[in-house]
């Protein structure tokens, strides 16, 4: 049972005759973190896997609630989703994907925790693959200082790992 | 597979059918190392993130704390390292997986037969004399390149060469298997 969803905003109204013969569908996402509201066809949408799964078992009603994700998170990832639906041409995508991803740290890593929770692959590999390019080819004690991480191994037990993977002790 | 309807936060981790979701804290306004740390402890996203790393930085990442420990251990990133860059072997994947599981797992084939193929000659070459397993005798010694344009790692394995470090590595298995009960 298809129900146009634009239904309820009359701005859209007069503009969605127009493209009634492509019978686009528009999904409302609410961040319940901070019950900001997002607009998105549902094309967009559904690059997240959960957000399609929903919609594929009839389980979407006129407003998703979306748990654990920030509204101005949730804003990027619509952006990204946007523009990845729109634009076919790898080049173009990759280089909107290093702007898109010139973050700090937190930014980033919010990002990631919402793309991870939402299973929206292609955001989570690029934004992984930002993280592992920070830490590539980085010592163990590099990697520790630029994300801050507590060393809670013993000395045996680093030896032992080094050991096992015969990396030289250069490192 | 029919998902109910979603009311809260746990549904979502429903749907998650082969992964632990931890809950991740969410603190607002807390120190922002806090978040930081948080979410790279969390080991499916740190998975994720190893995933596109290479060797060398894996190996770092085992020395980081714990739970990177772990998690750069994981045996499915090691499979990923050695076999991205496999020429096709002729077997399934599958197959191949549960031979090299069954003979040390990927991590220990790539640490004693892959890794010193891909180092400098200079750093093997002692090696070269003994006759242990874990090292190339057979193998002539390498051109001649001076260390600071010595070659970035082998980035394509042949089928030869990937046929006989699994071979070695099964080699090694047998040798270390305890053969007191054979009295025949």
């Amino acid at each position: 049972m298809k129900k146009l969803k634009f239904i309820g905003n009359p701005l859209l109204q007069s503009r969605e005759k127009i493209n009634m013969s492509s019978d686009k569908k528009w999904l409302t996402l609410k961040t319940t973190e901070d019950n900001e509201e997002f607009v998105v066809e549902e094309s967009v949408a559904i690059m997240s896997n959960v957000i399609k799964n929903m919609v594929e078992d009839g389980c979407a009603s006129s407003v998703i609630p979306v748990p654990r994700v920030k509204g101005n998170a949730m804003g990027k990832i619509i952006e990204f989703c946007k523009k990845h639906t729109e634009e076919s041409d790898e080049k173009v995508l990759k280089e909107f994907d290093a702007e898109f991803l010139n973050l700090g740290p937190d930014a980033l890593y919010d990002l990631m925790v919402s793309a991870n929770f939402l299973e929206i692959k292609v955001l989570l590999d690029s934004v992984t693959t930002k993280v592992a390019d920070m830490i590539k080819g980085k010592s163990s004690e590099e990697i520790r200082n630029i994300l801050k991480i507590e060393n809670d191994l013993s000395a045996e037990e680093i030896e032992e790992s080094r050991r096992e993977n015969c990396w030289t002790r250069q490192e | 597979m029919k998902r109910s309807i979603i009311s809260g936060a746990d549904n979502f981790a429903d749907n998650f059918a082969d992964r632990k979701m931890k809950k991740i804290k969410a603190d607002d306004g807390d120190d922002e190392s806090d978040k930081i740390e948080s979410v790279l402890l969390d080991e499916n996203l740190l998975y994720e993130v190893l995933k596109h790393a290479d060797a060398r930085t894996l190996g770092s990442a085992a020395c980081v704390n714990k739970q990177w420990n772990k998690t750069a251990k994981d045996e499915r990133l090691w499979e990923l390292i050695c076999t991205k860059q496999w020429a096709n072997i002729g077997c399934g994947k599958q197959q191949l997986r549960s031979v090299v599981l069954a003979l040390g797992g990927f991590r220990r084939l790539h640490a004693l037969y892959l890794w010193p193929l891909a180092k400098p000659a200079a750093v093997t070459a002692p090696q070269a004399t003994t006759a242990t397993t874990s090292a190339w005798p057979c193998l002539p010694t390498p051109v001649k390149s001076s260390p600071a344009v010595a070659p970035a790692a082998k980035t394509r394995w042949g089928k030869d060469e990937v046929h006989l470090s699994l071979s070695l590595l099964s080699i090694r298995y047998y040798e270390k298997m305890n053969f007191s009960g054979r009295g025949k």
